[in-house]
Parts: structure tokens; sequence; C-alpha cells
């Protein structure tokens, strides 16, 4: 089965191409990097897959649906959700209330049955309460879910966005540099719980400069330079292909 | 457990008038307090959960005030029915500004509701036939609860009590909820809450619209315990006042709001004694406040103890 699809993608910033003519396929179920040089489009490719940014051009598809026009919260119904580069945390809550906003798709109540606390909300509210305490489990942080989250360290708060994620049970996940910034034993048990992710049954789409990683854990490889397809396979392929070389380490090399 | 602050502080409000019946500061500015700090609370909903900025809530307390006036003593309503039409009236006016006003952010988010509430308060003071014009508007119907006539300030203080405890406590469930996180991970950010499902417009303008009801109902009563009213309560003043209010407790803290209508509205009474200084011993005050303790005063001094037993209680141990 395919996951998503993308055919003849462009995406222009006042004339500057950021994507241009991109097609490719990811099927379900696997590990898939998109790596490149910085500024070749990865992050851009992201923003246009979870639709906060619009096409100038071409099509993507999401388990066969066209998410042309789609907001992004409408994108995220689909079970898409991601994390971001730059951390986009909910720094004004508490490490569990982050994780149980990721499970709003997952629980219906609305403003005035929560204002008064009907008691559906309280029964909702304790299985929201339950698939949170799950997914910080499975990331291993079910030992910090009452602290703030502005008092975590960067390395766990990564992977708090990680948790979030995972509460809304996603079928594809798309994570935008997730061992930025990680030493090298974080990075390891980071690729181990991508795997772990991966098992459970969700697509998972990777942006990341760490090769050992991507090389370690992915199923397909994409590389892009300045937004456009340069190379796409396995990781072995990828890293024999010429033209990858050249472009990470320069023509003359 | 959760709600152990407020049991703690609905016992205090049940007390006071058991203790003090005749009391001025009681019976008196108890239900100006009362007022302010549900009108408080309601922005605050918008204000420190969302993080929506409002300087024109005063005229949502406005439209209620004048819609049970106009409905009492024009159209001959029931109290509670006018009451009930009033935030009706109020909440479908709110949920239609709200799509087009909430697009905006920031200082252009606060331009368009400045904008809102000067207009408001110059339809009422020019709109002479339906409002009373600058006069503003008499002889509104005294409130029966139950059969019993709302007529002295200890029942006054009763119902105003009641209902501000009755929004505090909505407040606090909602910061417990599913919509009251979407709307703080709206405030967190914006990009990260859209990814995670929620439809950003739609918890904004549901909110938007809790809150001006709040207010509205707030006005209504406002209207009955007055028996008058006039464009002057509603101006833009007030709506700044409501907003230091929210700030000077603290953002995103129900108690926060709670604590700052308290003290804006004891402050000036207290004051009073200084006579000419009055105001401006007023000004520095709160500029004070909001230099040595920028997080807002409840919220501050609440962080403060929380450290001080912490630490206390790791001593012992």
């Amino acid at each position: 089965m395919v996951c998503v699809e993308v055919e003849h993608l462009d995406k222009s910033f006042g004339g500057v191409a950021a994507i241009s003519d991109l097609t490719f396929k990811v099927q379900e179920g696997i590990i898939f990097s998109v790596i490149g040089p910085n500024g070749a489009g990865k992050t851009t490719l992201f923003n246009l897959l979870t639709g906060l940014y619009r096409p100038s051009g071409g099509a993507i598809r999401i388990k066969g649906k066209d998410i042309r026009g789609l907001k992004p919260h409408e994108i995220a119904s689909l079970g898409v959700t991601r994390t971001f580069q730059n951390l986009q945390v909910f720094m004004n809550m508490t490490v569990l209330e982050n994780v149980m906003v990721g499970c709003h798709m997952r629980s219906r109540s609305g403003l005035i049955a929560g204002a008064l606390r009907l008691p559906s909300v309280l029964r909702e509210e304790r299985r929201v309460r339950e698939m949170a305490m799950e997914a910080l489990e499975f990331c291993d942080m079910a030992d910090l879910a009452g602290r703030d989250a502005d008092s975590l360290a960067y390395g766990l708060l990564k992977k708090l966005e990680i948790a979030r994620a995972l509460a809304a049970a996603p079928g594809l996940l798309l994570m935008d540099e997730p061992a930025a910034g990680l030493n090298d034993t974080e990075t390891l048990m980071m690729g181990r719980l991508i795997e772990r992710i991966c098992k459970r049954g969700t697509t998972v789409l990777l942006v990341e400069h760490n090769m050992g990683l991507v090389m370690g854990i992915s199923h397909g490889v994409l590389v892009l330079n300045y937004g456009r397809l340069l190379a796409q396979g396995s990781p072995e392929e990828v890293q024999r292909n010429p033209e990858v070389i050249a472009a990470y380490l320069g023509d003359e090399g | 457990m959760r709600l152990a602050g407020f049991y703690l502080f609905a016992l205090f409000t049940g007390i006071l008038p058991v203790l003090f019946p005749d009391s001025y500061y009681v019976t008196v500015v108890g239900v100006t307090i009362c007022t302010n700090v549900i009108l408080a609370v309601s922005l605050n909903l918008l204000m420190g959960y969302a993080g929506q900025i409002s300087l024109g809530h005063a005229a949502f307390f406005g439209l209620g005030a004048y819609a049970s006036a106009i409905l009492t003593t024009r159209y001959g309503l029931d109290p509670w029915v006018a009451m009930f039409i009033g935030a009706v009236l109020v909440g479908i006016f709110s949920l239609v500004l709200s799509r087009p006003i909430l697009r905006l952010k920031g200082h252009y988010l606060a331009m368009a509701t400045l904008g809102f509430g000067i207009i408001i308060h110059i339809f009422f003071v020019q709109m002479d036939n339906l409002t009373g014009g600058p006069d503003g508007m008499s002889g509104i119907p005294v409130l029966s609860l139950f059969g019993i006539p709302i007529d002295s300030d200890l029942k006054w203080y009763v119902v105003m009590a009641s209902a501000m405890l009755f929004s505090i406590w909505l407040s606090l469930n909602v910061a417990d909820s599913r919509e009251g996180r979407a709307l703080a991970a709206v405030h967190g950010s914006e990009a990260a809450a859209q990814t995670m499902g929620i439809d950003t417009a739609r918890v904004k303008s549901h909110v938007f619209v809790l809150s001006a009801v709040m207010a509205a109902i707030a006005g209504s009563l406002f209207a009955h315990q007055q028996s008058f009213v006039s464009p002057e309560s509603f101006s833009f003043f007030f709506s700044i006042e409501l907003v230091t209010m929210v700030v000077l407790g603290g953002l995103a803290s129900t108690f926060g709001a709670v604590f700052g209508a308290i003290i804006l509205s004891i402050l000036p009474e207290i004051l009073l004694v200084f006579e000419d200084f009055e105001v401006v011993i007023y000004g520095a005050i709160l500029m004070a406040m909001m230099i040595f303790l920028p997080q807002g005063l409840f919220v501050t001094l609440s962080r403060r103890l929380h450290c001080m037993f912490a630490s206390r209680f790791q001593r012992t141990k």
C-alpha cells in the first residue's frame, strides 16, 4: 500500500523555487528518509505535507486522498502528525498535558461540556489520561508526567514532541531532525525509538542530517538538492550514487 | 484536591457576610468585586488561556446590561427571560464577530477589539430612543429569585457571590478540559496545535463566545443590581481596567484574574484617604507591581510559596 504520493510538486516563495517538480512515493509501514544539504527544501516539503504551506503546483496524496486545499488540522485528521525541527513544545503546560493535547482527535467533548464537567467528560478525561500515559511510557518518559515542560532538558523535549505526536495514534509520522543536538548515546536511543514506532505500524518520514542514523534505520532514502530530486533508493544505493557524493562533498572531490 | 483552592475561596466568601453583615466593604464593595471577578475571569479565558487580547470586553458587559434594561423597562419582559435573551443575542453576535476578528493577531487584534468597544459605546450614547443616550436608563425592575425579591445589599451579595463562584468553577473546569488544553496549545504554538488536529479558528471562536456570554450575564445582573445603566460604566477605560486585572493577577491563572479583580476593586476604596493623590498612588502601585512581579501578583507569589515549601520539605527529608 502506498502511504504518500507526491507528483510534480512545486513550491516557490516570491519566485525562488524551494521545491521543483518533485515526484516520489512512500510505501506504508516503512522508515523513509529525506536527506540533502541545508536549504535543499526538506522542511519545506514537510510543511507542504502537513498543510502549513500550500503547494504552488503538483499534487500530494496521503492514503489516496488528495490533500490540496485542506487545512493543517484536516490533514492531521487523516492520521498525519509531525515533530518540528525547532521545537514546538507547549511550554505553558506540563509534560502530561502536552501529550494529552496529542489525544485531541481521539476525544470529543466540547467547551460547554468541559466547563460544566459533565459525567461524560470525566470518563473521557480518564481515557485521555490513560492514552497519554501510554504514549509517555512508550517513550520512557512516564516518570516525568507531572513536570512542567519548560523544566525539561533539550533531549527530553525532543522525546516529548514524539510522545505528543504518538498520542494521536498517527498512521504517518513526520519527524524533522529528531537527532539534531543529541549526543551519540541519545542518537542511538532515538534510532531505536524510531524503529519501535515503525514496528507499531506507523509509517515514518524522516528528515535528518545524521547519516549514521539515516543509513542505519531507513528502508528508503530520497536525496534533495536545491529543491530537486537528486537520487532515490535503498540506503546502499544512495550512498554509492556519484551525484549524491558530489552534492555532499563538492564536485571536485 | 483539584478544586482545593476553590473550596477555600468559597468558604471565605461565605463566611464574610456572616461575620460582617453590616460592613460597607462586604455588602457594597463586595458586590462590585464579585461583578469584576466574573468579568476578569471571563476575559482571562480568552486572554490568559487562549492568548487572544481583547480591549473591548466592557462592550459585552454593556450589551448584556442594556439588553436587560431595554427588554424589562420598554417591553415589560420578566428579568430572567430578558437576561436569557440578552445572553443569546450576545452569543450570536460574538459568534459572528469572532471569525473575522480572531484572524487577527497581537497588536492588530488589540486595535480591532478596541475599535469594537468604542463603536458599541458610541451606540449606547447615540441611540437615545432605545438606550436613553448619555443619561442612561433608570427604573430597571427588581430581580427576584424563587419568589424572593433581591432588594437589599446583603441579598445582592449572596446572588453575586454565587454567580462569581459559579464562573470561577466554570473557568477552572475549562482549564482542565479538552478544549481548554487546545486553547493553551494555541497559546503555546499555533502551528503545533494545528498539526495535532486542533481547528484553531474554531476553538478560539468558541472561547470568544463563552467569554462574551459570561460578560453579558454579568451585565444583566449589574443592571438589576444598580437599577440604572449609563454608557459611562461600559467605556473603553473599563475595558482597559479589566485587562489590567487579568495581567496584574497573572495571565493564564483563574485565581490570578480573581485576585487581580479583587485588588483593583479594593485599592481605590482604600486610597480614598489620600484624597487628591489617590490616582497618583494607584498608578504608582500598579507600576511597581508590574516591575517587581512581572508574572503577576498571584502567580509570582504562589510560585515563591511553592518553592519555599518544596525546599523546606527536602531539607527535612
